[in-house]
């Protein structure tokens, strides 16, 4: 007779077989296989059964919230599940599509600017700046580059000196923050003394990165760099030391000889970035570790600027893979994303149905409740009540977009129109990292006129649609389809029915409170 | 903005609880179970046992030399005179009559040095008790507090912060700690916003379609991974009846007249008042900031204003927290980002000084009466009994029975509450 371990093997067997037969036509399904064939095996190792995939309408919306940053609209649930088809079939190209979508720039290029400039994101230069480089496709070690040295010589070009400039006057933060953000690595606990948790850093580590922006000026606009300049720190001794330039592998930045007894001008900036584009290895696996960690809720080293040899990834050898498979390819941002996003792991279920207890979070066999970010809230608030504009071209405007030689023109707009609308509800929602919901957001969207608003019968609103429906039970199963893009089930039909019967109040209001209802539980707020 | 049809200036930044959104007429909604702490026998119980804490923060930088550490008939003294004060051989500005008085309930330190003398970073210093760190932004003392301090099930916000001007206007940070222990902020009015029921909706209408939402949740939750999120989601929601119904409590029109008269008119008398009721409905922590201290001209017509009305009010409140019996369980501190400079400037005013300052104690854990420390002739520097921001931080979780060193595990790193190479200034602890 088979014991679990057996089965487990054999199941673990078989999608290796199957994720490496696996159709490839789109460029990161090669990747995508190669992360399910790891992942097989790390599951096996550790005797794990993964969870069941997640449903196609759960799937769907998914990866609409982490590639778009919001959840589908009617017309699109209706498009991409036709009923009958399995979403496995056209998944790659669902992928495909949304990462060369217009929208997809857009909402990544927020996720960026957040990603890089933390409390200090929501520049809309150096925002649109990032959604721009996504859209012409530009790798990550070309904006890494652009950032770090620019040429910040155009217009379009100049928001990219941001990153340095909120930071320029302060140099503790600036060395901690690009080391954090481009390298995975924080080095200012080795500030006063050697890292006292981290046997990697040691103090010179972190005089060595503060060496290459000492020289850094500016902070007002304009950022410059002075040709002399070194940086002394006390050291553990208490004696006075000077600090070798030195990135975090140990590598020395060797200044070329004096010309006639003359130093040359050299860029600390631009020795750090040759520097790390040709250790490859710190700037691939900070951004595969951190892009990883959008997605699943956990990078495969937690936390993702802890990158260090006392903290090893969850998963051996695929964050490590990954970031080799990235430089390979171009540092190409939309590749590692498909690849991510069409991995097996990404695409199970957030339901634990097995007797056996839950695998551990770095383990990444079943999926987990994240909460959205309020980015993805406020669009998808604005989406599901039906005040966001999605229509499609019509055959003037694509006659204009033909003109105009941009096919995307009308989705920018768009996207631009309910990104104004969500910024009034953005900053009274509560961001994602710390996980917890405050009572503050909780009395906004209970109370507040402006939101309450939103779920008001109005021309072309959900509730206005949902208020022509006139049996109980078909009310509750078009609310259930249309705000969560699923099928309703019968005890949850009979619940919502048996509520909406109760109601004492006109049936227009009943469906105002029940949209509020559906927009403020749980399946609408959180990602699973 | 097509469809959130309110002007800018009414939509509020996160968490900033108070605009002109809700003017008068509130929905009277009463909820059995949440009312004044008093009126509730439960309660009563949960009130000795509560312990809490009232920052007074004077925002801008308060001059010790015009309140706690006079220097009379020195150069760098200034005009007015010292008096007596109820405990022997110490003396405060004349300014402070009735807190003379009643100076064996208070315990003074007079030697802080804490060397930061900018105001956004020293109040980050003072707030927290931790110097800046790039990578780990501490939360401040009132957050951890709240934190700690937070009453199971209560309906309350664990912490509410109070301020009107601008210079008071720095909302507490909480930190690398979750912001469900932020406060609840009240800038500009004292009532918090959407506490009011949404037009059209009956009482009974909201409480039943949030009822249905919590369900809803939690029939979702079901064999999820991460389910105790949902909980966390379902608790937030579940203060929001709370809040809504405590709107009394944010009314100083329930408070009689003559206690009304005894707080004064003014803003911080307001805030005060506020300040102990929301404290004894058993709200832990509560901060009130007083902004306009920052006397770098005029400092002594500035002091003239500001002082009596501090003296007053902190005179009244001290007595009213006694006359309840809550001053013993109620820590009550007097801080500010820094002091003054002994010297004086061309305008008659004092500048930053961080080297040689005051702040003070009453209430829960403090032995009243103390003073501590003592600053040099021309109170240029301290002398003895010298005191940093974090040995503040560690006096104040001491004086309420939380140990300074206890940890919090950020990532790798345990943090402890009050910095490692600190100690609560035992004197004034009881």
């Amino acid at each position: 007779m088979p014991t679990t371990t057996d089965i487990a093997r054999l199941i673990a067997l078989l999608f290796v077989l199957l994720s490496t037969t696996a159709f490839a036509d789109e460029p990161f399904q090669k990747s995508a296989a190669e992360i399910d064939r790891r992942l097989a095996e790390h599951w096996q190792h550790k005797n794990i059964t993964p969870a069941e995939a997640a449903s196609d309408e759960t799937l769907l919306k998914r990866v609409s919230l982490d590639l778009i940053g919001r959840v589908p609209t009617q017309a699109e649930y209706e498009a991409r599940l036709p009923s009958g088809k399995p979403l496995a079939e056209r998944y790659s190209a669902i992928v495909a599509e949304l990462l060369d979508s217009s929208e997809f720039a857009l909402h990544q290029g927020a996720m960026l600017d957040e990603m890089l400039q933390g409390t200090a994101a929501g520049n809309a230069e150096f925002t649109d700046y990032l959604r721009r480089s996504l859209r012409e496709g530009k790798p990550w070690d070309q904006l890494f580059r652009e950032l770090l040295v620019g040429p910040w010589d155009t217009p379009e070009r100049k928001p990219a000196a941001r990153f340095l400039d909120v930071r320029a006057k302060d140099l503790d933060k600036l060395t901690t923050d690009a080391t954090r953000v481009f390298f995975g690595v924080d080095v200012s606990c080795a500030r006063c003394h050697d890292h006292p948790l981290v046997d990697d850093w040691k103090q010179d580590h972190y005089y060595g990165m503060a060496s290459f922006f000492h020289r850094t000026t500016g902070g007002k606009g304009s950022i410059g760099e002075k040709t002399e300049g070194d940086v002394t720190f006390k050291g553990a001794g208490g004696t006075q030391q000077a600090a070798r330039v030195m990135f975090l592998s140990g590598q020395i930045a060797v200044d070329p000889p004096d010309v006639d007894g003359k130093k040359p001008k050299v860029s600390r900036r631009e020795q750090l970035v040759t520097i790390a584009l040709g250790e490859q290895k710190f700037l691939s696996r900070a951004l595969v570790n951190r892009l990883w960690q959008q997605y699943f809720g956990r990078g495969l080293v937690h936390p993702v600027d802890q990158i260090h040899s006392g903290n090893p990834p969850s998963v051996p050898g695929l964050l490590e893979w990954l970031a080799e498979d990235f430089v390979a390819n171009g540092y190409d941002f939309k590749r590692l994303t498909g690849a991510i996003v069409s991995s097996r792991a990404y695409q199970l279920s957030s339901r634990w149905e097995h007797a056996s207890t839950i695998p551990d979070e770095g383990d990444f066999a079943v999926a987990r409740l994240q909460h959205l970010t309020p980015r993805q809230y406020a669009f998808s608030l604005l989406v599901a009540t039906g005040r966001a504009d999605y229509s499609p071209a019509n055959a003037l405007e694509q006659r204009a977009e033909r003109l105009a030689g941009d096919s995307a023109n009308k989705r920018i707009t768009q996207y631009l129109a309910v990104e104004q609308q969500a910024a009034e509800l953005l900053s009274q929602l509560d961001p994602k990292e710390d996980g917890q919901t405050s009572a503050a957001e909780a009395l906004f969207l209970s109370n507040n006129p402006a939101v309450q608003k939103l779920f008001a019968v109005e021309a072309n609103t959900l509730a206005a649609k949902l208020a022509g429906v006139a049996d109980s039970k078909e009310l509750a199963t078009a609310a259930i389809r249309a705000v969560y893009g699923r099928a309703a089930d019968s005890a949850e039909v009979e619940h919502l029915a048996e509520w909406i019967n109760s109601q004492k109040t006109s049936r227009q209001r009943t469906c105002e409170q029940l949209v509020w209802v559906l927009c403020t539980a749980a399946e609408f707020r959180f990602k699973h | 903005m097509k469809h959130l049809c309110i002007p800018t200036e009414h939509v509020l930044h996160r968490r900033r609880f108070l605009g002109g959104l809700l003017s008068g007429g509130a929905a009277s909604l009463s909820l059995p179970g949440v009312s004044l702490a008093a009126d509730l026998p439960a309660a009563e119980q949960l009130k000795k046992q509560q312990k809490r804490v009232l920052f007074l923060w004077l925002a801008g930088g308060s001059s010790q030399f015009e309140m706690w550490d006079p220097k009379p008939g020195r150069e760098t003294g200034g005009p007015f005179r010292a008096i007596q004060t109820a405990v022997s051989g110490y003396q405060v500005c004349e300014l402070m009559p009735r807190l003379a008085t009643r100076m064996n309930k208070l315990a003074v330190v007079r030697s802080l040095n804490t060397k930061i003398s900018e105001h956004f970073q020293a109040a980050d210093l003072m707030s927290s008790g931790w110097p800046k760190e790039a990578a780990l932004e501490h939360p401040e003392i009132g957050v951890v507090l709240a934190k700690e301090l937070a009453l199971q099930g209560s309906k309350l916000p664990d912490y509410v912060s109070l301020f009107t001007t601008s210079e008071g206007r720095r909302r507490p940070s909480p930190g690398f700690l979750s912001r469900r222990h932020a406060p609840l902020l009240l800038e500009g009015s004292l009532r918090p916003s959407n506490i009011e029921l949404p037009a059209g909706l009956s009482d009974a209408q909201h409480l039943e379609r949030d009822k249905l939402r919590a369900a809803i949740s939690l029939d979702f939750a079901q064999q999820r991974v991460g389910d105790d999120l949902v909980q966390g989601y379902n608790e937030a929601y579940s203060r929001v009846r709370g809040l809504m119904s405590s709107d009394e409590l944010f009314d100083l029109e329930k408070e009689p007249t003559v206690v009304r008269e005894r707080y004064g008119r003014t803003p911080f008398g307001r805030h005060c008042l506020l300040a102990r009721r929301l404290l004894e409905a058993g709200v832990p922590v509560v901060k009130v900031a007083r902004g306009f201290w920052d006397s770098h001209h005029d400092n002594f017509e500035s002091h003239r204003e500001l002082v009596p009305d501090f003296d007053n009010v902190l005179s009244v409140l001290l007595d009213d927290l006694d006359e309840r019996g809550l001053l013993s369980s109620t820590l009550v501190i007097v801080l500010s980002e820094f002091g003054r400079t002994p010297k004086i400037n061309q305008d008659v005013g004092r500048d930053h000084f961080a080297d040689a300052w005051s702040c003070a104690f009453a209430g829960c854990g403090i032995r009243g009466g103390v003073i501590h420390g003592e600053t040099n002739d021309d109170g240029t520097a301290v002398k003895s009994g010298e005191a940093s921001a974090a040995d503040v931080a560690a006096t104040i979780f001491a004086a309420v029975g939380i140990d300074p060193q206890k940890h919090y595990q950020v990532g790798q790193r345990p943090v402890p509450l009050a910095k490692e190479d600190s100690s609560p200034i035992k004197a004034v602890l009881s």
